[in-house]
């Protein structure tokens, strides 16, 4: 028996060694970055031409030539600004660049082609700045009635210069200027992106009234956790009804019935399960180009240096959704994603003050991630249905561990909505998955499940299912916050 | 029973060879200098004749006393039993003894009386400490190094080889132990004496070998007094032949313990105190077993228990407790460890617990039988990286683990005795004995902080010779020096009859016979000596040849070379060893350089200030007033105030600018050798950069940058010029120009800008104009944290406050460091680097006004951006009331040019700007009439500067307001120009040089 056994770890350690990699289907491409330039990447938009426009947490602007060249050899920056105090995104509209500083959101453009930019106009300084380092400003993005919309970080520790209003909002801007607080109870924004049907996103990192990192819907008026701007809420420019009280230590589901206001997450990414710092974040456009996902949103996680994946469906008036591991191992703390002409996504980022698992050793990195072609085994999506998920694949599944309860691990918990730094996973329960049904496409599974929670966050676990050609599920988990459940 | 470090501290002690000075070579080879201070002066000076002799004035100078130690102390310091005897037989009891034996002409029995009775007397002065102080390993090693580092040996003889001082004293008695078992009483083996056959480098002087054996400082110190001495010896010797190295209290005492090291008692159960003994140790340490061999502790002294909190880091660290454990009952013991990471346990020298290897928190537990008492104990804990704890509990026959209760430690503690040899004498004794010291002339020479026996010193002392008293008879019967008999000697230099004593015991004959040929010709030294003779005279009175070479003269002494030791890692060979040669240095050094050198106690700075931090060897404090004169001596020496000294240029920023370049790689590369003050240098460790010019005369700084061996420095410097041609293309390849930009640029102080090509933090975030302006968006102090900084390749720069739409600052010189703003998490309040900085007013530049002489209004402008021309020079914007506002600043003549241009579509009436204000008490300045095309020219003082306005309609017609300071205003003329939306113009140029 010894010796089967044995023969049957040594034919296991074989097969693992061919299990599929992330590498097999999405390559990185690192952009070599002269050994002067200090890239801590922090925005990335396209020029009219394509070549990719990235700025760094130094206030520089840089134009890259020859990004896309595979390997990438013959990549140049040039300087096309500097002076900029701390710019965390880009945005082009025609000629200008839109950009938002700690102080001001800004456009500048270049008049007479030589690749620098020669004009910079203040669109909005309505806000100050207190001299808190951690007062940054995100964005901005490009909301459907053209507005600019921007999200403001809030201070911590010390304030030279004393405590200023409108930290942890997303505001909007018009094209003339004028600056309209929008949502209330952000805590650090690290991410800020109009969905391709309009509706505006964030990106927050966990940490006090924060329990865990998350996708959140900037809906106008919402309140979304964390109780630091609620003094500016009481301002004649904030044009939406006061949140109210915020509840301490309460069960995220319970908020909702106390604040009317709080907005429920549409996607938790629970703590180094998925991340600890997720930050930008693209719908794939690409139509097929970067592979199955159309449609779907990929979001960087800074402390993981990764890109996770991201399905959002409308439930009950409310978008929501699921999570999936992506790809791991980029170069750097990841930040910033621009879709490339040719469908590769740009990844731009640093991990300066804050540590990331990135791979470079240089603090900073832009790389393009590259679909190979092949075809990844993955739970496309996991969508919530009355009494339990419907499961969709890349691929055709093989029926019989599809098919099999055994094959999921499916449980459920929420968080504690309080001023601790983070929530635990608490109320966690084990659910049992009591039947599984193919779908008459062959690559889709309904499981009926026991027990579903509203406010809940489900994570499901697909060690056992394999596909058609018995390859295991590339990313066997996805965490699906079940925010509101379907009605029959 | 003691654990082996008592054993081998102990053995320390014991251990002949320690205590026996090498045999140096050092008097016995050939081609030795003649020194420059003639015998028969020198000993009338040392035996301080003066103080009794009565001295032409024309000849004191020249012997000036080297005055005896003051007493005030000397109970606390010298112990009695050494007294006595000294005062017993002065020149037998104390080598190179100078003090005259006054007693000798008493008859037996009234020395022997006249002893005691000083004795007690000298008894009263200061006390011993009573109670004995612990002597720890660390203390002697430290001490050891010091001795042998710092300088001492310079002028006493050395009390190890050289080659020993690599090895701690333990691991030379380890050795010495396995020697004598193994040699079976061969040579020692630890000193060998230095080849006689030795090289001598001409000029070199005999070394002055003052021997200070340890058996005789154990028979005449004690601990505190020696240290305290240590501290501040020219408290006790003012004259400064003992100077002061500038040791710290625990430097002092753990030198003093060093050379007191005969004295530390033998141990033995009586000496056992509470707590334990502890060795820290600072090292990634083999988790294998707690024997570390070659790793001495970093620290060590006594803990009430196992508390690893004596710990100094939390990582990579090693300790060792070890004492007596006192166990109250027979039986089987069991101990347990619960550590992280490893430990041992061991009870009379057997391993009771093994809780070794790399781990996190682990308990392990071990028993022993033991009988009731005392047993020594040892605990060794080590920890590499992560959490560290350390547990120790013990478990009695039949009972509970428990920790071990602080009362069951105790620790044997090496010792130094305590002080009480002086007793309490009879006040009528100590009577006599003062009575005795002042009549016997003792009063003549030593102070005693005694009132009325101090007070009475001037009948005997000379000090400065009085013309008054020329001739006159001092201390009863003395004679004049004047006239005293060569030929027929009397008094102290009474010859020996028959082998008796003597007042004074010469060290050779030819001593005695010096005196007695300058005592002949006493006259001659009336001579004055040159500048250069009196310098030379001086440094050997001090013995500065023992470590400074001048004019061919001194230097180390070669048998010694090898105890000068510096900082390896400056990469200098002997320039970074020895201390510097002095030639010249009277005209290297400028006055007020020279001064703090000899004047100020040096050592008392951090060490960063120090000159030359690699040296081991520390430059002494003489006594300002033993070497006050030599400021001047020296500079006359060396000819510092000749004429026909090159004189620096005037500064200008193209200099400056030049002088950076030249210094930075790419350049000349002086920040090869030369660190920029915190910023290590790129190569080996010379001079710093900063400060440099602060200490130099730019005369010597061109010489030695031109040709450096022509400064008599033994230096590595290279020669940048050959052929009269400089290698960097600066200023025309002028060496004479481009050593003028290097001394403009060294000063700037703490202005300069970093040099090109260094690299660390602090010098990575620098931000340097190069071929165009930088812009950096920053929060900066006293101005908004919504700031612009730009600086212009013309080394001007400015601060623009985005958040008041206002210029805020600019300043001259290094631009800006980015290191608050771009480093990690950063938001530091940045200010300008510079302190050649002007400070524009507050508020806006323009305001509505109707008078001119209003108040100036709050008025709030907006920041609209900026216009960036094809040079990267910006163009400022904002906006009021339909108002257009372009603000240019710009580099102009060494200051800063404003063109404000202003737009609006309807002419604003009463517009006016403010030009510049100066604070209050602003006073000096002038309105003339215009000048060519509208200029008006002010100056102005407090700040002083220069201001030149220009109007686009040439009408400037200014205000000035005295009020709370001064402010020049100026109205806005509108003009229209073309049909645009916004026709009205007004254009305004301020040049302002601060």
């Amino acid at each position: 028996m010894n010796a089967i056994l044995l023969s049957a770890l040594t034919l296991g350690a074989g097969l693992v060694g061919q299990d599929p990699t992330e590498d097999d289907y999405y390559r990185i491409v690192p952009l070599p970055i002269p050994e002067a330039l200090v890239l801590e990447v922090s925005g990335i938009t396209l020029l009219a031409d394509g070549r990719p426009l990235v700025c760094n947490r130094r206030g520089e602007v840089f134009v890259v030539e020859n990004a896309y060249d595979d390997p990438a050899e013959h990549v140049l920056f040039h300087k096309f600004a500097e002076g900029l105090q701390e710019p965390l995104g880009l945005l082009r509209q025609g000629d200008w660049i839109y950009l938002a500083q700690r102080g001001e959101l800004t456009r500048m453009r270049d008049v007479d082609g030589d690749d620098r930019a020669d004009e910079f106009e203040t669109i909005c300084d309505t806000w100050r700045v207190s001299g808190n380092y951690h007062e940054y400003n995100f964005g901005p993005t490009l909301g459907p009635e053209g507005n600019f919309w921007i999200t403001t970080n809030k201070p911590f520790g010390g304030q030279p210069f004393g405590a200023v209003p409108w930290r942890g909002f997303a505001m909007r801007i018009t094209p003339e200027g004028e600056m309209i607080p929008t949502v209330c109870g952000l805590r650090s924004p690290s991410g800020v992106q109009a969905s391709p049907w309009g509706d505006v996103f964030y990106t927050d990192n966990q940490g006090e009234w924060c329990g865990a990192s998350k996708l959140s819907w900037l809906k106008p008026g919402s309140f979304q956790g964390h109780p630091h701007g609620l003094a500016s809420c009481e301002q004649d420019l904030w044009p939406y009804e006061h949140p109210g009280e915020i509840p301490n230590r309460v069960l995220m589901p319970e908020v909702s019935k106390q604040v009317e206001s709080f907005q429920m997450p549409s996607v938790w990414f629970p703590r180094d399960k998925m991340g600890r710092a997720p930050a930008g974040f693209v719908w794939d456009t690409t139509e097929g180009a970067f592979g199955p996902f159309a449609g779907q949103v990929f979001v960087t996680d800074q402390y993981e240096a990764s890109v996770m994946r991201v399905s959002l469906e409308m439930v009950q008036g409310h978008w929501q959704g699921a999570c999936y591991p992506f790809r791991r191992r980029l170069g750097t703390g990841a930040l910033r994603l621009q879709w490339a002409p040719d469908g590769s996504l740009i990844m731009g980022g640093t991990d300066r003050g804050w540590p990331s698992l990135g791979t470079n050793g240089r603090g900073f990195g832009l790389e393009r991630l590259v679909w190979t072609g092949e075809m990844p085994f993955e739970l496309l999506e996991m969508s919530a249905r009355p009494q339990g998920f419907h499961l969709t694949f890349t691929e055709t599944v093989d029926p019989e561990s599809a098919l099999d309860p055994e094959s999921y691990d499916l449980s459920s918990y929420t968080y504690i909505l309080h001023s601790d730094y983070g929530s635990p996973e608490v109320e966690n329960e084990t659910l049992s998955i009591t039947s599984c049904t193919l779908g008459d496409d062959g690559r889709s599974v309904e499981i009926m499940v026991e027990g579903l929670r509203a406010g809940w966050l489900h994570e499901l676990h697909l060690d056992g299912v394999r596909s058609a050609g018995g390859a295991p599920v590339l990313h066997p988990r996805a965490y699906y916050t079940l925010a509101f459940r379907p009605e029959d | 029973m003691p654990g082996r470090c008592l054993g081998v501290a102990l053995g320390v002690i014991g251990s002949a060879a320690l205590t026996i000075g090498p045999a140096l070579a050092l008097q016995s080879n050939s081609g030795l200098s003649e020194e420059p201070l003639p015998r028969g002066e020198r000993l009338l000076s040392e035996f301080h004749c003066s103080a009794c002799h009565s001295i032409p004035a024309a000849v004191f100078p020249r012997v000036l006393p080297l005055e005896a130690p003051d007493l005030a102390s000397l109970a606390g310091r010298v112990r009695s039993d050494y007294l006595r005897q000294f005062l017993a037989e002065p020149a037998k009891f104390h080598p190179r003894n100078r003090m005259p034996d006054l007693l000798v002409a008493l008859p037996a029995a009234e020395r022997d009386q006249a002893i005691e009775e000083l004795v007690a007397f000298l008894g009263t002065l200061g006390e011993g400490s009573e109670e004995g102080i612990p002597a720890l390993v660390g203390e002697l090693e430290r001490g050891r190094q010091l001795f042998h580092g710092a300088g001492c040996v310079a002028c006493h003889r050395p009390h190890e080889d050289v080659y020993d001082l690599d090895w701690t004293l333990q691991e030379l008695l380890a050795e010495d132990e396995q020697a004598d078992t193994e040699d079976e009483g061969g040579e020692t083996g630890v000193l060998q004496s230095i080849d006689d056959e030795i090289f001598v480098r001409p000029g070199t002087l005999p070394h002055p070998d003052r021997v200070i054996e340890s058996a005789w400082l154990a028979g005449k110190y004690n601990v505190v007094g020696l240290a305290a001495f240590l501290e501040d010896p020219l408290l006790v010797r003012p004259s400064g032949n003992m100077p002061d190295l500038g040791l710290s209290g625990e430097e002092a005492m753990s030198l003093a313990k060093y050379l007191l090291r005969e004295q530390i008692m033998p141990l033995d159960e009586g000496q056992s105190v509470p707590g334990l003994r502890y060795e820290y140790f600072e090292a990634r340490l083999d988790t294998g077993s707690p024997d570390w061999p070659g790793v001495s502790p970093a620290a060590a002294g006594s803990t009430a228990d196992f508390d690893i909190s004596v710990r100094q880091r939390n990582d990579n660290f090693g300790l060792r407790f070890s004492g007596i454990v006192e166990i109250p009952e027979a039986g089987h013991w069991s101990f347990a460890l619960t550590s992280d990471d490893g430990s041992w346990l061991e009870v009379d020298g057997r391993m009771v617990v093994d809780n070794g290897g790399n781990h996190g928190s682990k308990r392990v537990t071990g028993g022993v039988d033991l009988e009731a008492g005392a047993h020594s104990i040892r605990v060794s804990m080590f920890e590499h990286g992560g959490g560290e704890e350390l547990k120790v509990q013990w478990q009695a026959p039949g009972a509970e683990f428990d920790p071990i209760p602080a009362e069951a430690l105790s620790h044997l503690a090496l010792r130094f005795p305590g002080d009480e040899s002086f007793g309490t004498a009879l006040p009528e004794t100590i009577a006599a004995g003062r009575e005795r010291f002042v009549s016997l002339g003792c009063v003549g020479c030593h102070a005693t902080g005694v009132t009325n026996v101090d007070m009475r010193r001037g009948s005997f002392r000379s000090g400065m010779p009085d013309p008054s008293r020329e001739g006159q008879a001092r201390h009863g019967d003395a004679p004049a020096l004047a006239d005293l008999d060569p030929g027929q000697p009397s008094g102290c230099l009474t010859p020996a009859a028959d082998g008796g004593p003597t007042r004074i015991v010469f060290d050779e004959p030819a001593d005695r016979a010096a005196v007695l040929e300058t005592l002949a010709s006493l006259g001659e030294l009336a001579t004055p000596l040159s500048s250069s003779d009196q310098v030379a005279r001086r440094m050997q009175r001090l013995n500065c040849y023992a470590c400074h070479r001048r004019s061919d003269l001194g230097g180390p002494h070669p048998a010694l070379a090898d105890f000068f030791a510096g900082d390896e890692n400056a990469e200098l060979g002997d320039e970074g060893r020895f201390p510097p040669p002095l030639t010249g240095v009277g005209s290297k050094l400028n006055h007020s350089w020279l001064q703090s050198v000899l004047l100020e106690d040096l050592n008392a700075s951090p060490a960063n200030f120090r000159v030359r931090p690699y040296l081991e060897t520390r430059m002494p404090y003489f006594g300002a007033s033993n070497v006050r004169d030599l400021v001047d001596l020296l500079r006359d020496a060396d000819g510092a105030e000749s004429a026909g000294r090159a004189q620096p240029l005037a500064s200008s920023s193209s200099l400056i600018q030049a002088g950076h370049e030249l210094a930075g790689t790419g350049g000349l590369g002086c920040v090869q050798c030369h660190p920029f003050g915190t910023v290590p240098s790129l190569g080996v460790t010379s001079v710093n950069l900063f400060g440099m010019v602060e200490r130099l005369e730019y005369d010597w700084f061109r010489q030695l940058l031109l040709d450096p061996t022509s400064t008599g420095l033994d230096t590595r410097m290279p020669a940048f010029w050959l052929e009269g041609e400089s290698p960097v293309d600066v200023l025309d390849k002028d060496p004479a120009r481009q050593i003028e930009a290097l001394w403009a640029f060294l000063m700037q102080g703490d202005n300069m800008m970093p040099p090109r090509g260094l690299n660390s933090p602090e010098v990575a975030y620098e931000l340097i104009p190069d071929d165009r302006p930088l812009c950096v968006g920053v929060f900066m102090k006293d101005v908004s944290p919504r700031t612009l900084a730009v600086g212009f390749p013309e080394w001007v720069h400015y601060a623009y406050d985005m958040q008041a739409a206002r210029l805020a600052s600019s300043w001259r010189g290094r631009f800006f460091n980015t290191r608050g703003t771009w480093q990690g998490r950063a938001g530091a309040l940045e200010s300008p680097p510079s302190a050649d900085t002007l400070n524009w007013p507050e508020g806006a530049a323009l305001a509505p006004l109707v008078d001119l002489g209003d108040v100036w209004p709050e008025t709030t402008w907006a920041f609209g951006g900026r216009r960036m021309n094809s040079k990267g020079q910006p163009t400022l914007l904002s906006s009021w009331k339909g108002v257009r506002l372009e603000d240019q600043p710009l580099p102009f003549a060494g200051g800063l040019a404003r063109e404000f241009h202003l737009s609006a579509a309807q002419p604003v009436p009463d517009l006016a700007l403010r030009v510049f204000q100066w604070a209050e008490g602003g006073e000096a300045w002038s309105m003339p009439a215009p000048g060519e095309n509208g200029l008006r020219h002010f100056t102005a003082m407090d700040p002083p500067l220069q201001l030149r306005v220009q109007d686009s309609t040439g009408d400037v017609t200014p205000t000035a307001l005295v009020g709370r300071g001064v402010e020049l205003r100026l109205p806005v003329h509108w003009q229209k120009e073309g049909q645009s939306p916004r026709p009205w113009r007004a254009r305004i140029r301020v040049e302002v040089i601060w």
